[in-house]
């Protein structure tokens, strides 16, 4: 198992979460439990880079397809950014671009945020 | 002039092949249905000067599809329009409104749209370029019409192959779904295998719902030991009541909409749930209700297919947590039962303490692992020798907690050396405090006087003992005292008796598994049965008498015990 990371970085008010490795059902409750911790702590907005990440499952998806209501009913988002070309298509496939916005770069999803 | 004439004519020619060949060219080579089709209209457009024009495609059957609209009132792209060709006359290159008949909507009148290119290929009929008037409203010359029906050919040729193209990637697009699909369940499948803790289920099958089906309400219920239970729920608000669920459980296919239910059921309306999905195994019926998909796409049957897959594996691993719990619960209970039995049996004296003259024995046999019977043999000093026997009420741990607490009590008391009588009622005043009213205990106890051979003893509710003499054959039952154990404080003193022990003579103290043990119909062997057993073999040992007993009640109930079979036997030898 190649595993799974997460390391969280901010930006002013913009929370980076980098992940890296296999998101699949057996290791999505980390990524839940480090983004109720956010929500928790009053950052409602996050731009998860995937720029690491390998593999994505839909119960990985299932986490942000969880918590996207929740952040966006406080103002917030979750932005996407930095995705490799076989998660994009399960995104894409599964038909995550019309709920999310998922950009090339970081920056972008920051300055999103900045000229909100 | 002549010549001149010619010369625009074959420059106007050859420029209209120059354009029909580019045109070919450029709609060849691309795959883009939508570049194409834009193309082809464009240059229609343009060539004839016409503001207005759409390009319907053939969806299926029944429907064409308005695939390009430009210009046009009432005629909007994707709109679908019931078949017209079926009355239309496809085997010429140009049909018009007339060919038609009433099957066409007015709106294509309305719009001044007269012209219908057919586009097909050798084989099939792909649609038509539909097309209004000149804006200067001059008729299209023979020459106008025989260049578009040319590009008309080519183009369908490049509408057929990119359409074809599109097909493939839909098919291909459909194909990376179900390996997206399988890959959800192998992933699932595995962590659900992996756990028994059913919130972590909940979570993962919640996860899978929410990113493969975008489904963020969900219900699911099942039977549980002959009860609906809500096994697991997300984002929905209060439970259905046990008939909903039953009424639910009933469901007599795969999957329904829930707008196709007989009967409204309000707690799925007021939960928005949006579908029932059945999930069967073996006899087993589990019922997966799902809210609306989050990008509003409508269920298909591939999804309901998807979601039994899904639902099952949730359904099986729900089952396996649910048995595995009940059966840790049975092996905790049995190894809470063991523990009880082994402390019951270090509760009994053994050895049995010796008295010189004296000669004993004493048997019990549960019939479950801890029983509610209990016996004692006591030595406090050398005088005095103290017999007890009682039976708890209930059975297991309950009842061997309360026999524990007799044993301490007595043996509390019997070193004491107080009344007999006084000391039953204390007793009794213990084991009513300490007891619901329930609970009761039937309790014989005596102590022997080692010097003087009397016993003096006190029965408080128990199977009076029988005292049995060899020379006179006489039976005396030994029932002086007052009330069970633990149903009243005392209120009327207990009253002891006394017997002197002759040579010979033999008390026999049992419980109610022996003289309530029945035959095959249902009679008691009963009191009067014992007594006479027991001065049938009064000169035997005491051991032997207890066997002579027990064979003779086990011969009676051909040893269907219904209770704890307890004896204790004294004989004076000396």
């Amino acid at each position: 198992m190649s595993g799974f990371e997460i390391k969280l970085r901010n930006d002013s008010d913009v929370h980076v979460l980098e992940i890296k490795g296999e998101l699949d059902a057996h290791t999505a409750p980390t990524l839940e439990d480090e983004i109720t911790a956010l929500i928790d702590q009053g950052n409602h907005q996050i731009v998860v880079n995937f720029a690491g990440l390998n593999y994505i499952s839909s119960a990985g998806l299932g986490v942000f397809m969880a918590y996207i209501e929740v952040v966006r009913d406080l103002g917030g988002d979750i932005k996407f950014s930095n995705m490799q070309p076989n998660i994009y298509n399960v995104c894409d496939l599964l038909g995550f671009p019309t709920l999310y916005d998922i950009v090339d770069e970081e920056l972008e999803a920051i300055q999103k945020f900045n000229n909100q | 002039m002549a010549d001149s004439t010619k010369n625009t004519a074959d420059l106007r020619s050859r420029f209209e092949l120059k354009t029909l060949l580019d045109t070919s060219r450029l709609l060849i080579e691309s795959y883009d249905p939508d570049f194409i089709l834009n193309n082809l209209l464009l240059i229609t457009m343009g060539k004839l000067f016409t503001t207005k024009g759409a390009i319907l495609l053939r969806e299926n059957d029944d429907y064409f599809k308005v695939a390009k609209s430009k210009g046009l009132k009432g005629i909007k792209e994707d709109q679908l329009i019931e078949c017209i060709a079926d009355t239309c006359k496809t085997d010429k290159p140009i049909s018009n409104l007339d060919d038609f008949g009433d099957n066409l909507p007015p709106v294509f009148e309305a719009n001044g749209i007269n012209t219908f290119f057919n586009i097909k290929t050798s084989s099939r009929h792909l649609g038509f370029l539909c097309i209004g008037a000149k804006v200067n409203k001059n008729p299209y010359t023979p020459d106008e019409l025989n260049f578009i029906e040319n590009l008309v050919i080519i183009s369908a040729v490049a509408i057929s192959n990119s359409l074809l193209i599109s097909d493939l990637k839909e098919t291909n697009r459909e194909l990376d779904k179900k390996i997206q699909e399988l890959n959800t369940l192998f992933d699932i499948s595995k962590e659900l295998n992996a756990t028994v803790d059913r919130a972590q289920m909940l979570n993962i099958f919640r996860f899978a719902l929410l990113g493969q089906m975008l489904i963020r309400k969900f219900f699911f219920i099942m039977m549980m030991d002959g009860k609906p239970i809500v096994a697991t729920k997300h984002g929905v608000t209060d439970e259905p009541t046990d008939e909903q669920m039953e009424e639910l459980l009933k469901l007599d296919r795969d999957f329904i909409f829930c707008s196709d239910l007989p009967v409204e059921v309000p707690f799925l309306v007021d939960n928005e749930i949006a579908a029932l999905v059945r999930l069967k195994f073996q006899n087993e019926t589990a019922i997966l209700g799902v809210g609306k998909r989050a990008n509003k796409k409508p269920f298909s049957s591939s999804d309901f297919a998807y979601l039994v897959s899904l639902g099952s594996l949730a359904f099986l691993s729900l089952q396996k947590s649910f048995l595995l719990e009940s059966r840790i619960e049975q092996e905790r209970m049995q190894e809470e039962l063991n523990i009880a039995r082994t402390i019951q049996t270090t509760l009994f004296p053994n050895p049995l303490p010796k008295a010189t003259g004296y000669d004993i024995a004493a048997l019990n046999v549960p019939s479950r692992e801890v029983g509610g019977d209990y016996y004692d043999v006591l030595k406090p000093n050398e005088n005095q020798l103290y017999l007890a026997i009682a039976d708890v009420t209930g059975k297991g741990v309950p009842a061997s907690l309360l026999m524990a607490n007799l044993q301490a009590i007595l043996h509390i008391l019997a070193p004491l050396n107080m009344d007999i009588a006084e000391s039953t009622a204390k007793v009794n005043d213990i084991i009513f405090n300490n007891t619901p009213s329930d609970k009761f205990i039937s309790f014989f106890w005596g102590w022997l006087d080692l010097d003087t051979d009397e016993f003096h003893y006190c029965n408080a509710g128990h199977n009076p003992p029988v005292l049995a003499n060899s020379k006179s054959k006489k039976v005396e039952l030994l029932s002086d005292g007052g009330m069970l154990l633990g149903a009243l404080p005392t209120l009327t003193p207990y009253t002891a008796g006394r017997v002197k022990l002759e040579i010979g003579e033999v008390v026999v103290m049992f419980t109610d598994g022996i003289s309530e043990a029945m035959d095959a119909d249902e009679n008691e062997y009963g009191e009067e049965r014992l007594a006479d057993c027991v001065a049938k073999h009064v000169e035997k040992s005491a051991s032997e008498i207890l066997d002579a007993l027990v064979k003779e009640v086990t011969t009676f109930c051909n040893g269907n015990y219904g209770d704890d079979l307890t004896l204790l036997v004294i004989k004076k030898t000396a």
